[in-house]
């Protein structure tokens, strides 16, 4: 098995294989696109600074801060098949931003987010209050209830966008997933959510794992369990609204992120957390890039990106722990 | 000295400890045995402090422990739970580190004294051969092993474990009763220890505390309160004692 010593190893060359692959891809995705361009033309461009690079940045940010909540919902949950998008947590902050854009809070800079944000919230207390025992949640009922609040969710947004037909491209937007209208805007906003969220689960890393081990145990060992945890799923909450506000329901991200971290570094969060910032920062990009240049001039919703290679994934998983269930 | 004053406890409209008033003597070895649902494992949650009581005090050496934060509770009672959750693979030595969290600064990593305690600690429990490997794939014993380590590098005077013996073959139960009287011994440690198994906690443990709907029945010398009469009022089978021989055995 692996030592603490090679797992630190691998945790540093995992960072900073991670690094130089974002950086290359931030390099190669600069260039693709329906306009082609040289180097040279491309930096004194608007579509360099105006549309590609705000919208590289802003999949940065939305990956990053999608994988670490993932992260932060599996390990409160101490369930591994924890990610915003199974937990419904995504779909109920879709809810806000449609309400938010039906009551017209669009010109407001933070009005969609923190709609996104409550409806979010509220659907963390609906799961903890249906499905958690002990607070632990069982996969079998984690699942189901998701998948409940999905439906319900995505009931009540089709209600809505039938009464505000005007509205309907808005939040169609919210409910397939994409980064087509980023905007240094939102790149500050998401960006400086998922910086300062990161740093606080980073703050709580050594906590989160004792957590992993029950909460009764990691209480008695020093943590403030109460506490560390309404923290915890307040700012991975948060990031998951703005992350949503932004670009729309966007799944699987905080599921394959962190489990295939975990494979490489281990179940440390002091290590998995930065890890997971990382890879899920390089995989939106990635799938971002994908998503508008390989079937152009049409663009694919990234969130049906990400649900094609997330939800294979997801079934392999099950099917390994379906022992466990 | 652990101490319980008044102290009464229940969820709902259900009571489960009922005005409870024990000492724990420093040094002792405590079998805290009990009917199903007596109220074994809310005791121990009280006395651990991970849960706050509807009524009355538990206090260590005169302090309530309700007075203390969270670490400075880790410093004093380390706790081995019934519960043990293997979906995320931390190695053991990992495991054990987790003991030290009390004692470490947020951010910083493990110092070499917190090497070296784990390191004890997993050598007096014969576990350093395991410390690259995950609960998951080790046995019963080894895995309780692994909590006691941990519970030893938490470094604190009172340990309590809950029913540690449950699903260990019997060799592995007269392993780690074996283990905890040495550490009891050796290390001076006040042991608090749930048993359902009778003949092994008369033979173990010098002390007892014997709950009975949700009071205390006895509490003191293993010797002298665990008679016959009273295993037949509290448990409703008949047993025969061998006091020399230390031994307990059903009718």
């Amino acid at each position: 098995m692996n030592s603490p010593n090679t797992l630190r190893r691998r945790y540093s060359t995992t960072m900073i294989v991670l690094t130089l692959l974002t950086v290359t891809a931030m390099l190669v995705g600069s260039l693709c696109g329906a306009a082609r361009m040289e180097w040279r033309q491309l930096l004194e461009s608007d579509i360099f600074w105006q549309l590609r690079l705000p919208r590289e940045l802003l999949a940065l940010a939305v990956g990053a801060a999608l994988a670490v909540s993932g992260a932060g919902y599996q390990s409160v949950f101490r369930n591994p098949l924890t990610d915003p998008y199974l937990l419904g947590v995504s779909s109920g902050a879709s809810l806000g931003a449609a309400i938010a854009i039906i009551m017209g809070l669009e010109s407001h800079p933070y009005g969609v987010g923190l709609m996104a944000l409550a409806t979010g919230l509220l659907t963390v207390v609906v799961i903890i209050r249906i499905a958690s025992t002990g607070g632990r949640l069982h996969s079998t009922t984690l699942l189901l209830c998701g998948v409940c609040l999905t439906l319900m969710i995505s009931a009540i947004v089709s209600f809505l966008m039938v009464m505000h037909h005007d509205k309907i491209d808005r939040i169609i937007f919210w409910t397939m997933g994409s980064l087509t209208a980023a905007a240094w805007s939102d790149v500050a906003l998401v960006g400086s959510v998922a910086i300062i969220g990161i740093a606080i689960m980073l703050f709580y890393a050594k906590d989160l794992n004792l957590m992993l081990t029950g909460s009764e145990t990691a209480e008695s060992m020093g943590v403030d369990v109460e506490r560390v945890k309404r923290l915890v799923l307040g700012v991975t909450t948060l990031m998951v609204a703005f992350a949503v506000a932004s670009c729309g329901v966007i799944g699987f991200v905080g599921l394959i992120v962190p489990h295939s971290v975990r494979l490489i570094v281990g179940a440390d969060n002091r290590h998995v957390l930065p890890a997971s910032a990382l890879a899920g920062a390089l995989l939106l990009l990635l799938c971002d890039t994908a998503a508008r240049s390989l079937f152009q001039p049409s663009e694919l919703p990234i969130g049906s990106l990400t649900a094609l290679i997330g939800a294979p994934l997801f079934i392999i998983l099950i099917y390994r722990n379906k022992k466990r269930f | 000295m652990l101490q319980t004053l008044h102290l009464s406890h229940g969820y709902d409209n259900h009571t489960v400890l009922n005005d409870l008033n024990i000492t724990i003597e420093d040094g002792g070895f405590y079998a805290v045995m009990g009917a199903n649902g007596c109220g074994k494992t809310t005791l121990l949650h009280c006395l651990g402090g991970l849960i706050r009581p509807n009524q009355g005090h538990v206090t260590i050496a005169g302090t309530d422990i309700a007075a203390l934060s969270t670490r400075q509770r880790a410093k004093q009672i380390a706790l081995v739970c019934q519960q043990q959750y293997d979906d995320f693979d931390f190695t053991a030595y990992d495991i054990v580190m987790m003991a030290r969290n009390a004692y470490q600064r947020r951010l910083s990593h493990e110092s070499v004294a917190d090497r070296a305690i784990v390191e004890q600690a997993m050598r007096d429990t014969a576990t350093w051969h395991l410390r690259d490997r995950v609960p998951r794939t080790m046995s019963g014993g080894e895995r309780q092993r692994t909590m006691i380590a941990r519970a030893l590098a938490q470094q604190t005077p009172t340990i309590l474990l809950d029913e540690p013996l449950s699903n260990l073959d019997i060799a592995h139960q007269i392993e780690i009763m074996e283990l905890l009287t040495a550490i009891n011994q050796q290390e001076h440690k006040t042991i608090l220890i749930v048993l359902h198994d009778l003949p092994m906690a008369y033979h173990y443990c010098p002390s007892l505390l014997l709950i009975d709907h949700g009071s205390a029945d006895y509490i003191g010398p293993m010797r002298e309160g665990l008679t016959t009469q009273r295993i037949e009022r509290v448990f409703g089978v008949s047993t025969t004692i061998n006091e020399s021989k230390l031994t307990l055995t059903y009718k």
